[in-house]
């Protein structure tokens, strides 16, 4: 057959991209579960480090640990669902509370009927059958700019004060809305109030913060600036109710 | 056709080809190709070994297979038919990498992917590996790669020293030298250092190879 013929070209073409698809459609499949496990480490030691329990080099193994009824060394960290209003939502099926993410939820979901998942980190068994968890660590979602950008918050167990905030995942701009990676952006968080003397959700990010609800925001990402004080709004006054009901004992 | 005299596997003319792009034609300090992915990934050591392996392996496989099917490639779609091996090549070493080395590959990130753009692995795949025999172009590969990674192994290790004080995350900087008042170079963990870096090997590389260009 002619090697530059019309026919040819189209047989090998079809051939190499055939070849290149079913490499590519075979090794995406077997890695497919390593990946997920890695993609969940990777989400757990965020929570971990909003927590302040991650050290660099952790084994995935200790990491998951935490996540287990009997901890790591008896710290334990506990993932359930709140609804909208702040009331706990049982769910028994192991399977669908693991795979519980803000993102499908907010996804799929109008605003009210969503399940949102929340942690609660329990620093010794005791704890938790008296159900006093030392923190809580609530997830944020929203677009900055360009992209979703994915957070946790960890919070003292009044809901009060914020202990972290760790973005771990979005697609701003490197060195300028990117920046809410970095830890110079987390660190301006600790300790700060989120709510304000009338009892709102206030924590915002300003140009010149003042006072206990303001923390530096970082110049020239106006929008991720946006996006970053919408979504602070919007879930700390939704994880607010339910930690507002935990410690009037109404919660659980 | 007539047969040719069967050559010796490690012949002179086979060694060259591994020899030659580790300095006397380095794909970095000669062709200046590779630079973006040189400049972005070079802030640690570390990165940068991975970096390096990843091309190697992409653009020793790929010359490889380019050179096998040569022959049977029509010729008007050449160049998309080395772009689809390069591709298969590539994203298989990114999920590869998904899977067994999840943090390095968050930190490579985008750059594993735009070893497609990599011009070194195009420009070996349709210089070489087009015309000239599978073990040839094998060897051709893995010299380029070595070229390549040879460099941006070194800059990423001076760049880590001398910006963060640390070699392969270990810090060796000693305590009484950080008592005197050193401080590291910030300008080393930035993009800008690495071009530093990269214009001062390709000074050296000039003075051992004495190839001037002419003025």
């Amino acid at each position: 057959m002619d090697k530059n013929s019309t026919a040819y070209t189209f047989i090998f073409a079809t051939i190499v991209t055939t070849v290149a698809a079913i490499l590519l459609g075979s090794a995406a499949t077997a890695l497919k579960p390593l990946q997920d496990r890695n993609a969940d480490v990777d989400k757990k030691s965020k929570t971990l480090l909003a927590l302040g329990l991650y050290k660099s080099g952790m084994k995935a193994e200790a990491v998951q640990a935490f996540f287990t009824p009997e901890g790591n060394e008896g710290r334990i960290v506990k993932k359930f669902a709140v609804s909208h209003d702040g009331d706990v939502i049982e769910i028994s099926d192991e399977k669908e509370l693991a795979e519980l993410t803000l993102f499908t939820q907010v996804k799929n979901f109008e605003e009210a009927d969503r399940k949102y998942p929340i942690y609660a980190y329990f620093e010794s068994k005791a704890d938790v059958t008296a159900n006093k968890p030392s923190q809580y660590v609530v997830p944020i979602f929203g677009y900055g700019l360009w992209s979703n950008c994915f957070g946790v918050i960890a919070l003292d167990s009044t809901g009060k004060t914020i202990n972290n905030l760790v973005y771990y995942a979005h697609g701003e701009t490197p060195g300028l809305g990117g920046e809410i990676e970095k830890p110079k952006f987390s660190e301006s968080f600790v300790g700060k109030k989120v709510h304000d003397a009338d009892g709102n959700v206030a924590i915002t990010t300003s140009k010149s913060p003042v006072g206990d609800n303001q923390v530096m925001a970082v110049s020239g990402s106006t929008f991720t600036m946006d996006g970053v004080n919408k979504m602070l709004k919007k879930y700390l006054t939704i994880y607010g109710r339910y930690i507002e009901k935990a410690n009037q004992g109404g919660g659980k | 056709m007539t047969a040719e005299p069967k050559e010796p596997m490690f012949s002179k003319k086979n060694m060259k080809l591994i020899k030659d792009p580790l300095i006397d034609n380095n794909p970095v300090a000669v062709q200046v190709l590779g630079i973006c992915s040189a400049l972005a990934v070079t802030a640690q050591l570390q990165p940068s070994v991975i970096m390096a392996v990843s091309v190697t392996v992409v653009i020793v496989f790929s010359n490889t297979i380019i050179s096998m099917i040569r022959n049977l490639i029509p010729n008007s779609i050449r160049i998309i038919v080395e772009l689809t091996v390069i591709a298969t090549l590539v994203i298989l070493v990114d999920q590869i990498l998904k899977a067994y080395a999840f943090e390095m590959s968050k930190q490579l990130s985008v750059f594993v992917g735009l070893i497609i753009t990599n011009c070194i692995v195009m420009g070996r795949a349709e210089a070489f590996a087009m015309g000239n025999k599978p073990w040839p172009s094998m060897l051709d590969g893995l010299g380029s790669g070595f070229g390549y990674g040879a460099i941006i192994i070194i800059v990423g290790a001076i760049r880590e020293v001398t910006g963060a004080g640390t070699i392969w995350g270990v810090d060796i900087i000693p305590q009484f030298l950080l008592d005197l008042g050193y401080v590291n170079n910030g300008l080393m963990v930035l993009p800008p250092g690495a071009f530093v870096i990269i214009g001062l090997l390709v000074w050296l590389q000039r003075e051992i190879t004495k190839n001037y260009e002419a003025h």
